[in-house]
């Protein structure tokens, strides 16, 4: 079995990690690609990647990048590069991938969300699977849950509480009785936020996930899947401690009813979407079944992975 | 319009007197939804019991008199109303409509609002920039 992998972050790093040397024969970042037919020394090429700031540093044939090491024949693509909607590059390499016959594997939200039918109509021409568990719930596997719950008990709403930067910010915020900017350095400090963190502040990250969950669990149009968005930046300290004192959390939640939002929402303590620090939560409103809850951990360099190794394994049926 | 009605009735503690109570009800129409009878409660050889029925808003008063004509005492009688309800965390509590509760401190506000129907209550939600909206 031979691997690509894009993306060598916290997500990437620990995929290779459990995939082992020696199915990994291609490792792309920013700066390039590398690739040995042999398979590529993990641990090295990480300790390269910690001191010379890429790949690029392991001794193997070097390539120019992602789409380069396209060219050569693996069994399964695993895209991890980080999400962005300012170019479509993870969703070019996707297509390529897919149209070249190999199993995708992606954490990649931007071109799930605003590709996916697309995407799907490649992998089901050329007979292999597009799998992305690892976009929604972090380790939860949410997306395979929710499918078959989709089937039998039909699924008319459903509630989450998608990105654990938000939630971690919103809880210190109320526990502690801190400002929102000075929670927001300290999680940029400790690693739980990115040093840009709009996609999770302003509501982006989770509304992409809804996209997702609308089109692959509930099968709506794209059209259908637009979503109103309101972020967290407006929350001060003071309100949070009102909130509190009348019995609520402030969460931000996405919502699928007839349409789709992301805003913050007053959730009572002990709901199910009253969750603390990074974790997620859903709460799914079937018509046969009642309400089916869920809550895990929805961010996470293995948590995460392990989603993508366990989406790898099944495509491969290993 | 057909309204729910929850009534405290107190009746003599002899048999027949509980129908003597519903009969009213039921003889212009109304639909008896549930009956609890207080039975630990008797005072002066009287129990209450406590009725919710759904009637036409027009035939209370007919139902009234009659009860009062069979000698049963309505202690307490109120409309239980199924009213929608949301919570908003709000900036600005200028707009008192439809408020039903309300906690201030400093510069923001829980308030309740309340309506009879759904797209009532969408249209007052409409009048608040608020901070966050309850999970129903």
């Amino acid at each position: 079995m031979k691997v690509i992998l894009a993306g060598f972050g916290s997500v990437g790093i620990k995929v290779a990690e459990m995939l082992g040397s020696d199915t990994l024969v291609g490792v792309s970042d920013s700066k390039g690609a590398v690739y040995d037919e042999k398979g590529i020394d993990v641990s090295s090429l990480k300790e390269l990647k910690r001191r010379y700031g890429s790949v690029v540093a392991y001794p193997a044939e070097r390539l120019g990048s992602t789409k380069e090491l396209l060219d050569i024949e693996a069994d399964v693509f695993l895209e991890a590069t980080p999400t962005r909607l300012d170019n479509d590059e993870a969703f070019r390499s996707i297509s390529k991938a897919l149209s070249k016959g190999m199993n995708v594997v992606t954490s990649n939200k931007a071109p799930i969300a605003n590709h996916l039918y697309e995407l799907e109509g490649i992998a089901e021409r050329k007979g292999v699977e597009l799998l992305y568990s690892a976009t929604v719930g972090g380790g939860t596997r949410m997306l395979s849950i929710a499918k078959e719950l989709a089937s039998g008990a039909k699924i008319e709403a459903f509630y989450g509480v998608l990105n654990g930067t938000c939630n971690y910010i919103l809880t210190r915020m109320l526990d502690e009785d801190l400002p929102f900017d000075f929670v927001l350095k300290e999680a940029k400090e400790l690693g739980y936020a990115e040093e840009d963190p709009s996609y999770d502040l302003d509501g982006i990250d989770t509304a992409l996930k809804l996209k997702i969950i609308a089109q692959n669990v509930m099968r709506r149009s794209m059209e259908s899947t637009m979503v109103e968005v309101r972020g967290i930046r407006d929350i001060s300290d003071r309100a949070l401690e009102l909130a509190g004192k009348e019995g609520y959390s402030v969460k931000l939640v996405g919502v699928i009813e007839t349409g789709l939002s992301v805003a913050p929402r007053l959730v009572p303590k002990g709901h199910t979407l009253d969750v603390r620090g990074p974790e997620n939560a859903f709460l799914f409103r079937t018509r046969f079944a009642g309400d089916i809850e869920m809550r895990g951990a929805g961010s996470g360099g293995s948590e995460t992975a392990s989603s993508m190794i366990a989406d790898m394994r099944y495509a491969l049926r290993i | 319009m057909s309204i729910r009605i929850n009534a405290d009735l107190q009746l003599n503690d002899v048999p027949g007197q509980l129908l003597r109570a519903l009969t009213p009800i039921a003889e212009v129409g109304g639909n008896i939804v549930g009956i609890v009878h207080e039975r630990s409660n008797v005072i002066n050889g009287k129990i209450v019991v406590k009725v919710v029925f759904d009637i036409e808003s027009e035939d209370l008063p007919i139902v009234l008199e009659k009860l009062r004509k069979s000698e049963v005492e309505v202690m307490r009688i109120g409309e239980l109303k199924n009213r929608k309800r949301t919570t908003l965390l709000v900036k600005d509590v200028s707009n008192l409509e439809g408020i039903s509760s309300m906690s201030a401190e400093g510069d923001y506000a829980i308030i309740t609002i309340e309506a009879e129907d759904e797209e009532e209550l969408e249209r007052r939600v409409e009048g608040y920039e608020f901070i966050a909206r309850s999970i129903e």
